[in-house]
């Protein structure tokens, strides 16, 4: 079956539980399950303009989830016959030494239960945006003078819906991550949750990360406000950094640099906080700014043809070529992205492995209930710790032949 | 280690003057005796998130006691080891029982055992109020092996190296543990000034 790298939770059972007696742990994270049905993520993508690839080739690479639908998953952006998606979800999870214990990373868990948790709208995102990275063994920075003393190494594999091709993100907070971390100092957990990303309806100013820009009304409108933020290259920053510069030195980097700082806690009902985590997602080339004096969606590639700029800087590939916002030759794809690992948090000693809580990672509880996310916490605390950790993918690309925005 | 190798060379210097006449330190049984030393030395923590670089730097010691026999003496020691980079101090403080036996009359050298508490701290040079650092304590065995050269009749001179061995402690950061059955070794080579 060529498309089995990712599409099948093949064998997993066997290795996972292997890996869980070798961890000393009776629950592990993922357990193989049979699908029951499909996922609202999975069969959403359809191919346009120069995909190559066919929506059941597409639909290929599924995973089933915890709660056995059907659902997305990492696929390459160019499948083995030949063909392209037009978009890519980051590093091959397969690499992450987290795989064999994790499995592959459903797309739109957290985003499929929202709802049914009880929350009044739902709340789903396109496929493209689901971003993956992933780092083995790296070395954690320990607060304060602990660097000395200590010396931690994790695995960390993670996955953001970080949609930088539209304007979702410009309003929407919502936004589905997927968490997974093994430290040598026995933290680990593994969240999924649909985290609000700063306040609802409003974005920072990605060149200035200060500046809030009220952006309109979130979708859903009931979004609640979380911690972190947004910060969206803005109008501003492509006039400052790209039109007119003080030196006439166009800098696409600094102008269309993305982050969003996310802050995520699972909680248990009665307000304890099992683990936290909060990594910025950074992005160098996304395909949209934001303008509100441009209707529709302003977009950097246009200012490639602007005379002070055309064929300079991120342009400069371009030559004398002008071409659309969503073809595979436009150096602004979203394809150049990196991660600040930051902070994380256990505090679990007592407690069993798995936990159940809303899509928000909220009301978390031992057993299952109608709308619950799977999550998996270490029994372990680690407050004695500062566990930060470092930039992970910083020089990595994941263009590949096809990739366009929207990617 | 990188500021052991000038030490060491240093303490080898002072250590081995020429021509000088090994001799054990045989004293009448029921004396006294004192030491006091400097040394480098070498410390490190052992655990599986414990840094393993054994940091080297100064320690001194100081150690008093009586002679059980003519070939044996005991007594109780203390010992502080340091090592500062940049505004972090790491400390080893120690202290036990030891004994020193000559096992060849007419010979210098003489081998160290021990027992006792060590004691690692680590924190900021200038801590918050309310920061603690790292601690550790646990039971400390010694090991090591000496050389004596007589000076007079009652003072001497000599070299020694020693091994402080711990294990199964607890690393605390703040007072919380963050590691069980840690081990902590503290390797010094030293010389030492005693009066017999």
């Amino acid at each position: 079956m060529k498309h089995s790298i990712a599409r099948r939770p093949f064998g997993f059972a066997a290795t996972v539980l292997l890996a869980a007696a070798a961890c000393g742990t009776d629950d592990p994270f993922f357990v193989e399950l049979p699908s029951i049905g499909d996922g609202v993520a999975f069969g959403i993508w359809a191919p346009g303009l120069t995909d190559t690839c066919s929506a059941a080739i597409h639909n290929a690479y599924y995973t089933v989830g915890p709660d056995s639908l059907r659902y997305p998953t990492w696929h390459p952006p160019v499948d083995p016959s030949g063909c392209t998606f037009g978009h890519e979800h980051g590093r091959d999870p397969s690499g992450s030494d987290l795989f064999r214990e994790v499995g592959p990373i459903p797309f739109g868990y957290a985003n499929q239960h929202l709802e049914e948790g009880g929350f009044g709208a739902p709340r789903n995102e396109d496929h493209v945006g689901h971003k993956v990275e992933w780092e083995n063994d790296v070395a954690m920075d320990i607060g304060g003078a602990g660097g000395n003393v200590v010396s931690i190494e994790c695995d960390i594999l993670v996955k953001l819906h970080q949609g930088t091709h539209s304007a979702d993100a410009f309003t929407n907070n919502l936004h589905e991550v997927a968490y997974h971390i093994r430290c040598s100092d026995g933290t680990g957990f593994s969240a999924t949750a649909l985290t609000p990303i700063g306040t609802a309806g409003e974005m920072v100013v990605g060149c200035d990360r200060q500046t809030h820009i009220d952006a309109g009304t979130a979708n859903p409108s009931i979004s609640p406000d979380g911690g972190g933020q947004r910060a969206i290259p803005e109008a501003a920053c492509m006039q400052s950094q790209v039109i007119a510069p003080s030196d006439g030195r166009p800098r696409f980097d600094n102008a269309l640099h993305e982050s969003w700082e996310i802050s995520v806690g699972l909680r248990t009902a009665n307000g304890h906080t099992l683990a936290a985590f909060n990594p910025y997602f950074q992005v160098r080339d996304p395909s949209r700014f934001f303008d509100n004096g441009v209707p529709g969606l302003a977009r950097p590639i246009d200012l490639c043809y602007l005379p002070q700029v055309r064929g300079r800087d991120r342009c400069a590939a371009l030559g004398t070529d002008s071409v659309g916002w969503n073809d595979p030759r436009s150096p602004f794809k979203g394809t150049r992205r990196f991660v600040d690992v930051n902070g994380n948090f256990i505090s679990n000693a007592d407690g069993p492995n798995v936990w159940w809580t809303d899509s928000f990672g909220r009301n978390g509880r031992t057993e299952p209930f109608p709308g619950a996310i799977r999550q998996w916490v270490a029994s372990r605390d680690n407050d004695g710790i500062d566990l930060h950790g470092p930039t992970i993918g910083r020089n990595r690309n994941y263009d590949a032949p096809g990739v366009r925005a929207p990617n | 280690m990188r500021h052991a190798l000038p030490v060491l060379l240093l303490i080898v210097a002072l250590a081995s003057p020429a021509g000088a006449r090994a001799q054990s330190a045989q004293s009448p049984s029921g004396g006294m005796w004192w030491s006091v030393s400097a040394a480098a030395g070498g410390a490190r923590l052992s655990c599986n998130i414990c840094d393993p670089t054994r940091d080297a730097g100064p320690a001194v010691e100081g150690a008093i006691g009586t002679y059980a026999s003519p070939a044996v003496r005991v007594g109780v020691d203390g010992g502080w080891w340091t090592f500062r980079e940049d505004d972090f101090r790491e400390q080893v403080m120690s202290a036990g029982v030891v004994a020193e036996v000559h096992p060849r009359r007419g010979s210098g050298l003489h081998l160290i055992g021990g027992l006792g508490w060590s004691g690692y701290r680590a924190n900021d040079t200038d801590p918050a109020p309310d920061q603690e650092g790292f601690s550790y304590d646990a039971l400390r065995l010694r090991l090591g092996a000496g050389w004596d050269l007589p000076l007079t009749s009652s003072w001497s001179v000599g070299n020694r190296v020693t091994l402080d061995a711990s294990s199964l402690g607890t690393l605390k950061d703040e007072d919380t543990p963050i590691a069980r059955a840690v081990g902590l070794s503290v390797v010094r080579i030293a010389i030492y000034l005693r009066h017999n």
